[in-house]
């Protein structure tokens, strides 16, 4: 019986780890620091020859204030860049969330990130770059409503 | 009653015949009444079975067979009156009418002789009336005699036939749940083979689901990584490192010391060792040449992973040198991922370099 009593406990408690609240917590939280490593590689990479596809995952990553205020700019940068022929190609070099409320759906990251540029007339040059990311969570997942670049190692 | 129980099993065959002799219960009534013996034959052939030397005894045959055969001839009637005959105590009025009276002359009969047959169904009668005292004494009785084998035999048989409402459902289920127990208990071998595997196998799935467990909490999956989950511990882990990165990496030519005192509470294993040699060799003779003063500040800090005793940050560290000799300041930040461990209670960095 003891024993009997013994791995029914176990089982609640492995279950109550795996299943339970903080798991679902944790779970929650990862998806929540891959999103924030995911949104700033969007919005810190285009290719010239996939601008406006890139310009546009960028968009999808962001929520309001910071959507309309990209919209207001996305044209003309869009421009820019095919005019520069220019190519900055994000890797995510690390991330941490340094707020998280998951029942209100809010969220802020600390997102380094590994940036290769180049352009016509500039050639590829590596440096690493610090984004603090604010987010909340959509139907769609979790959008940057903020994303200020930090100053970050070169 | 386990009595009772064992003796259904042992009668199971007897049982059967009862059955049979129940459904002729009406016709065989009247027998009873005029001829004794072929009902008693039937009887006996059952009994045999279980009591075979008292069937042996040539003259008790006839004065035994009497009782026995009102009695059994009884249990079928009573069940082809109402099958409550069997069930005794929730039916009382049936049982009473059919048995207590019986038994109670039949005892004497028993002793006296053959003519016992034939009041026999007389007493069942007037049995009929005394109804409410049958139930007490029916037990001692039947106890006391041969019938006790093959009653509950025939009482069994016609509870199931002529009750297919609950009780033989209820009946049904409770003994599909006992009967296997009761077969174990039965089997002492068996069933210590039973509580053996049972207690091999609780301890395995037990041991197994705790390991399993305490090592998913340690590391590894995201509900081991207690990070922002655990909102006191995580306050905990940030606001020390936090404070010993400050302290550690901050120092002032004036008070040197308070670094190297730092870095010797709050940082822990290889790092500290190196931190305190490069501090020595490097830092502390051109901060105090060149009236230094750094500090650093964490300007952001998150935490990535949390167990009970380990923690991975990221940390944002602004630091601003100073020389105070011209008032020339420089400011750098530094991403820096920094480890720490649970040691003596307080937060200890183990390793700190740049993400």
């Amino acid at each position: 019986m003891l024993a009997f009593a013994a791995a029914v406990a176990a089982g609640v408690y492995w279950w109550i780890g795996s299943h339970g609240p903080a798991a679902n917590q944790a779970h929650d939280r990862d998806v929540a620091v891959d999103a924030a490593e995911q949104i700033v590689v969007n919005i810190n990479t285009v290719r010239p020859q996939t601008v406006d596809a890139d310009l546009q995952a960028a968009q999808t990553s962001l929520t309001d204030p910071m959507l309309s205020e990209y919209q207001k700019v996305r044209q003309q940068f869009a421009d820019s860049l095919k005019k520069a022929q220019a190519s900055v190609v994000a890797t995510p070099a690390g991330a941490s969330l340094t707020a998280f409320d998951d029942d209100r759906g809010t969220a802020s990251a600390l997102v380094a990130i590994n940036v290769t540029a180049s352009s016509a007339n500039q050639q590829p040059s590596q440096k690493q770059q610090l984004f603090q990311v604010d987010m909340q969570r959509t139907p769609d997942g979790w959008k940057a409503s903020k994303a200020s670049p930090t100053a970050g190692q070169s | 009653m386990p009595p009772r129980t064992r003796s259904t099993t042992t009668t199971a065959p007897a049982g059967r015949r009862p059955k049979v002799a129940g459904l002729r219960a009406p016709g065989r009534r009247g027998v009873t009444g005029g001829s004794p013996t072929p009902a008693d034959a039937e009887v006996r052939e059952d009994q045999d079975t279980a009591d075979a030397p008292e069937v042996t005894e040539a003259p008790a045959a006839p004065a035994a067979a009497a009782p026995e055969a009102s009695r059994t001839s009884d249990a079928p009637t009573g069940a082809a009156e109402d099958d409550g005959a069997a069930t005794d105590s929730p039916e009382p009025p049936d049982s009473a009418d059919g048995d207590a009276p019986v038994e109670g002359p039949a005892g004497t009969a028993d002793a006296t002789e053959a003519p016992a047959a034939r009041p026999t169904p007389k007493a069942r009668r007037t049995g009929r009336t005394m109804t409410p005292s049958a139930p007490a004494p029916e037990p001692v009785t039947r106890r006391g005699g041969t019938a006790l084998l093959e009653r509950p035999a025939p009482a069994r048989a016609t509870r199931d036939r002529s009750e297919p409402a609950r009780e033989s459902r209820v009946a049904r289920i409770a003994a599909a749940v006992t009967r296997p127990v009761a077969k174990l208990g039965a089997n002492p071998r068996r069933l210590i083979t039973v509580l053996v595997v049972v207690l091999v196998l609780s301890l395995g799935l037990g041991t197994w689901a705790f390991l399993a467990a305490r090592s998913d909490r340690a590391d590894g999956t995201s509900y081991g990584n207690e990070a922002v989950v655990n909102v006191g511990g995580t306050a905990e882990v940030v606001g020390q490192t936090r404070q010993a990165m400050e302290q550690i990496l901050s120092y002032d030519f004036t008070k040197l010391d308070d670094s190297v005192n730092a870095a010797k509470s709050q940082a822990t294993g290889s790092f500290a060792s190196e931190y305190l040699s490069v501090f020595e060799q490097t830092i502390r003779q051109p901060a105090t040449d060149q009236k230094l003063r750094q500090t650093a500040t964490v300007l952001n800090i998150g935490v990535q992973q949390l167990s009970s005793d380990h923690a991975t940050l990221m940390a944002l560290v602004q630091f601003t040198a100073e020389r105070t000799t011209n008032g020339q300041t420089t400011n750098a930040p530094g991403l820096l991922t920094v480890q720490v461990v649970k040691e003596d209670g307080r937060w200890k960095i183990s390793e700190l370099k740049p993400v």
